[in-house]
């Protein structure tokens, strides 16, 4: 388990829980990282707290079949993209 | 220095070709050293993503081609060299500023022979010394009546106890001292989940919003902390919901928010896990150990629960408590350090008599029938590879197998 202050071990982790589909656990993880390291916290805070929402209502759209495959496929992408350069923004 | 990634690139293309699972982690690490577009960067990771969840070979070979045509242009955007940063030396200036700031580990709560008697029962509690630090998860274990519940209540303040002394160094509160604890005070800083949830008039939201408020969280942060620990505990789908419209599980969560949106520096939450089902037993246990492990805001951890392979799991220290006294108080790797035997459970539909026969043979200590398993007590120099080889040898099915030498299990039987 990565030391709490080890900063490249925990951006590793999240970056690996992407790649490998488990994006709900990366997510969690993400907002960790950033109440842990963000400097300009509140923005930072409410922009993870919005990706987090987005992809909850994304897999509720995806569980109930309103929306096509390939519309969620391009919005997750969406959304890891946002995710991504959040934590560079963090680290930044 | 172009010469060097142009060495790598045409390894890692071969690496890629060749496994390219395995070369899809490396593009990854490879991105991270060399792109200074942080679009590449995030490709890279899709890029691994999408291989992951290709359906068919074709998809994966399409991804491949993609992954090798991201290896040139990372190679391209390196030698064009932006100006901006490759992101592993960003981290590195970033850990700088992290380096010196060391995870808290106060203790928040600590106790020395601390106990509580009922007269009318006969029952006390005795012989309690705790040390609870920011950061660490202590597991309370022991079967039904055993002082759990008492223990969590007078670290609580909803008991007094009658025995030993307590004290919150973190929150310079001592009851030795003449003025004893000021409760109200520690109670702004402990959290209490109790077993029975009491329950919650009106929606999830006004609730987290009325703890963050009357625990001083005002305006924006008052709304940003509730949204932040709905979302971090997965509540909101639930946020409008009332209590009765609850499940046991949720209830559960929600209570648990309900103590976390003001950022306790010590929760106390007894037996969490017996209305949630094994998922979601897991995913509480891991936002309790990841919530506790915070950098920015730390909290101790005192859980009770009966499902003591997950307790273990998380925590880092185990109190095992029989007929109220301390039977093992020490870190979850110290369990079974002195230990004179191993212990194994086993499921079988194996008769005991046969069983007895075949283990003779790795001179059996004790065998004893623990609800669906037995109980194997064998000397410490047999091995649980061994027993199984021998078990299989004699050709019993083996249904269910756990090594619990180390486990606080052992001290149940």
């Amino acid at each position: 388990m990565a030391s709490t202050n080890d900063l490249s071990q925990r951006h590793q982790q999240i970056q690996l829980l992407f790649a490998d589909d488990n994006i709900s656990e990366a997510i969690k993880r993400l907002m960790d990282f950033v109440r842990d390291f963000s400097r300009d916290n509140a923005d930072d805070l409410n922009e993870v707290i919005v990706i987090s929402a987005s992809y909850n209502r994304l897999n509720k759209a995806e569980r109930r079949g309103t929306t096509g495959f390939d519309e969620i496929e391009q919005r997750r992408n969406k959304l890891l993209y946002q995710a991504l350069a959040l934590m560079d923004g963090v680290i930044a | 220095m172009n010469q060097e990634i142009e060495q790598v690139a045409a390894k890692l293309c071969l690496g890629i070709e060749a496994d390219p699972k395995e070369g899809s982690t490396l593009l990854m690490g490879f991105a991270n050293t060399y792109a200074l577009d942080s679009r590449l960067r995030h490709s890279a990771l899709i890029l691994r993503l999408n291989y992951t969840k290709a359906p068919g070979d074709e998809q994966r070979r399409r991804v491949l081609d993609e992954m090798l045509d991201l290896v040139g242009d990372i190679v391209e955007d390196f030698k064009n060299g932006t100006g901006a940063e490759p992101l592993d030396r960003a981290i590195e200036q970033a850990e700088r500023r992290y380096q010196d700031m060391a995870p808290q580990r106060d203790v928040v709560f600590g106790s020395e022979n601390l106990g509580k008697a009922y007269p009318k029962s006969g029952f006390r509690l005795r012989g309690i010394e705790l040390k609870l630090r920011l950061g660490e998860i202590t597991g309370v274990v022991g079967e039904n009546g055993n002082g759990k519940t008492t223990l969590f209540r007078l670290v609580a303040g909803d008991l007094l106890h009658d025995q030993g002394s307590m004290a919150f160094p973190l929150l310079k509160q001592e009851s030795s001292t003449k003025k004893g604890i000021d409760w109200v005070k520690v109670k702004e800083e402990i959290a209490y989940v109790p077993q029975e949830l009491p329950k919650v008039y009106g929606t999830l939201e006004e609730n987290l919003q009325y703890e963050a408020a009357i625990h001083g969280i005002l305006g924006e942060d008052n709304l940003r902390e509730v949204d932040f620990i709905v979302e971090r505990l997965g509540l909101g789908e639930h946020l409008e919901k009332c209590w009765s419209e609850l499940s046991g599980g949720f209830k559960l969560r929600f209570a648990l928010a309900r103590a976390l949106v003001w950022r306790p520096r010590l929760l106390i939450i007894d037996e969490p896990l017996a209305n949630l089902d094994f998922k979601a037993q897991q995913v509480v246990l891991k936002d309790l150990r990841n919530l506790a492990d915070g950098l920015r805001y730390p909290m101790s951890v005192l859980i009770s629960s009966q499902h003591l392979h997950e307790v273990e799991a998380i925590a880092d220290r185990i109190l095992f408590l029989e007929r109220g006294r301390v039977k093992f108080n020490g870190l979850v790797e110290q369990m079974g350090e002195q230990r004179r035997f191993n212990t194994y459970e086993l499921g079988t539909d194996c008769e005991e008599q046969e069983l007895r026969g075949y283990l003779r043979k790795l001179k059996l200590h004790q065998i004893q029938r623990s609800g669906v398993a037995y109980v194997i007590t064998v000397p410490l120099e047999v091995t649980h590879r061994e027993l199984l080889q021998l078990l299989l040898s004699e050709g019993v099915e083996v249904e269910y197998f756990r090594d619990i030498s180390r486990s606080i299990k052992q001290l149940f039987h």
